[in-house]
C-alpha cells in the first residue's frame, strides 16, 4: 500500500540528501557571508538543495560533489541577490526594511561589513570560497565555470581591493 | 613589496573572524525532496498499523555486510516527510557512519532542552555513553550531529542508542534504536605511529573505508571504482584486490595518495 502511493528512495536519492546534510553547515555559513541577509541565506539554501535534488541523477559524473553544491549555491546566491538589490530599493522607497538583522560577535559582523562594502557580489563569493572554505583555483574554476588562470588574476584583483580597504 | 602568498595570508587572516558568524540551516519542514510528500493520513494509518503489526515492540536488524542499519525504520527523510504532520517522532537518525570503533550520526529533534542522550549497547551492556545538543528544542525541531567512541579493543555488533529524559520523571523516553557493527579489532592505523593524520583502514570485499582528516574522496582502482564526498574525516577508499594498494585521492586539492599497505606510508595532507 505504501509503495502504491509513494517510491522507496534511490541510492541517488540518499547520496543526494547525505552530501547537502554534510555540508549543510559550510553552505550556510557560506551564504551568509554572500548575501548577509539571513532570511534570504535560508531561502537560498532552500533552493540550492532542491536544486542538488532535482539534478542528484548528475552526482554519478561529478567529479568534485562538494564543488558541485557550492557552485550550485554562488549561482542561486547571486541570482537571488540581483533580486535582493530589486526588492530593497523598492522596500525602501515605501519606507520598509525586511532584512533579518545580522547575528555574530562584533569583530566578526565588521569584517563581513568591509567584505560587503570592499567587492561586489561576485568576487566576494569567490574571495570567501577561496579564502574562508579553502577552495583552490581548478575547483574554483569549476564552480564558476571560468578557467583557473582567469579565477587567479580575479581573486589577485579582489585580494588587493579588499586589503586596500581594510586599510583606509 | 607585497607578493601573491602575502597578499594570500593577509586576506585569509582578515577573513578568519568570519568563520564566528553561525551559518543558516534548513528547518525540517523546508527540507522535504519534491515528490517525497505523503498523504499525511493515510500513512500515519499505515505507520500506526505497522507499529500494530510488530506487536509494538522496537525490531531490530542488522546486514550481512556489516554496514549499519536502522534498527526501527529507514531513518532517510522519507520518514520525516511521513511523519510530519502525525506523529513525527521526538528524534530522527538522517546519516550515519561507522568508523572503526567509532559511530558518527547525524539527525534532528524536538526534545527538552534539546538534549539527546547517546549510548551504545554491546550484549545488553553500556560500553560508551555522552549527549549531543540540537540547535533547538523545547517546542522547536533542531538538527544535531555528533559521534560516541567504543573503548579501545571493542569490536562486533552492537546497538546505537538515542533518547531523552524526562523532564517530569527522569524516564527514558523517545528511544531510537541503530544496529552496527563495530570494527575496532580488525581495523589498521595508518601511519600506525601518530595521531594526527592517522586513519583506519579494514578490508571489506574489495572495497576498504577509511577515516581521514577532513578529505573529499574519489577512488578508482581499474574497475573498482568509489566517489564520496565526506563530512570531517570519513572517506571510502578503494583497495586493489591483487596487490592490496589502497588508493585515497582528495579531489578538493587534487592531489591522489597511494598507500601500499605495509609499504611505505605517504603523508596524509588534505
Amino acid at each position: 500500500m505504501i509503495e502504491a502511493m509513494e517510491r522507496e528512495p534511490t541510492t541517488a536519492d540518499t547520496y543526494a540528501e547525505r552530501l547537502f546534510a554534510l555540508h549543510e553547515r559550510r553552505l550556510g555559513q557560506f551564504l551568509v557571508h554572500v548575501v548577509r541577509d539571513r532570511g534570504l541565506a535560508e531561502d537560498v539554501l532552500q533552493e540550492t538543495f532542491l536544486a542538488a535534488w532535482r539534478s542528484r541523477d548528475q552526482l554519478g559524473e561529478v567529479v568534485n560533489a562538494e564543488a558541485w553544491l557550492f557552485g550550485i549555491a554562488r549561482h542561486r546566491a547571486l541570482h537571488a541577490l540581483r533580486g535582493a538589490r530589486r526588492l530593497r530599493l523598492a522596500l525602501e522607497r515605501i519606507g520598509r526594511d525586511e532584512r533579518t538583522p545580522d547575528q555574530g560577535p562584533g569583530p566578526a559582523l565588521d569584517v563581513l561589513d568591509l567584505l560587503h562594502r570592499a567587492l561586489g557580489p561576485e568576487d566576494r563569493a569567490l574571495v570567501v570560497l577561496r579564502h574562508v572554505h579553502g577552495f583552490d583555483a581548478p575547483a574554483l574554476a569549476a564552480i564558476t565555470g571560468r578557467s583557473p588562470a582567469a579565477i587567479r588574476k580575479r581573486l589577485e584583483r579582489s585580494r588587493a581591493t579588499l586589503l586596500k580597504e581594510a586599510e583606509r | 613589496m607585497t607578493t601573491t602568498a602575502d597578499d594570500e595570508r593577509r586576506v585569509e587572516d582578515l577573513l578568519a573572524p568570519l568563520a564566528a558568524i553561525p551559518p543558516v540551516t534548513l528547518r525540517p519542514e523546508r527540507r522535504r525532496a519534491p515528490g517525497r510528500t505523503w498523504r499525511p493520513l493515510l500513512v500515519g494509518f499505515a505507520c500506526l498499523a505497522g507499529v500494530v503489526a510488530a506487536g509494538g515492540a522496537i525490531v531490530t536488524a542488522g546486514r550481512d555486510d556489516g554496514a549499519p542499519r536502522p534498527a526501527t525504520s529507514d531513518p532517510a527523510p522519507v520518514v520525516t516527510a511521513t511523519l510530519a504532520e502525525t506523529v513525527r517522532p521526538a528524534i530522527e537518525l538522517t546519516a550515519i557512519e561507522v568508523v572503526g570503533p567509532r559511530v558518527e550520526f547525524v539527525g534532528n529533534a524536538d526534545v527538552f532542552e534539546a538534549t539527546v542522550q547517546v549510548r551504545l549497547r554491546q550484549g545488553g551492556q553500556v560500553i560508551a555513553e555522552t549527549f549531543v545538543t540540537a540547535t533547538c528544542g523545547s517546542g522547536c525541531r533542531g538538527t544535531f550531529e555528533g559521534s560516541i567512541d567504543a573503548a579501545a579493543g571493542v569490536d562486533g555488533p552492537a546497538t546505537l542508542e538515542l533518547f531523552t529524559i524526562s523532564a517530569e520523571d527522569g524516564a527514558e523516553r523517545d528511544l531510537v534504536r541503530w544496529d552496527v557493527v563495530l570494527a575496532a579489532g580488525g581495523w589498521t592505523a595508518y601511519p600506525p605511529s601518530t595521531d594526527s593524520g592517522a586513519f583506519y583502514v579494514r578490508r571489506v570485499g574489495d572495497l576498504v573505508h577509511a577515516a581521514l582528516p577532513s578529505c573529499v574522496a574519489t577512488v578508482a582502482i581499474g574497475d573498482i571504482e568509489a566517489q564520496t564526498t565526506v563530512r570531517d574525516d570519513v572517506a571510502f577508499v578503494a583497495i586493489d584486490p591483487e596487490t592490496s594498494d589502497i588508493l585515497v585521492a582528495t579531489t578538493r586539492v587534487g592531489v591522489e595518495y597511494l598507500i601500499t599497505v605495509g609499504g611505505p606510508v605517504p603523508e596524509i595532507a588534505c
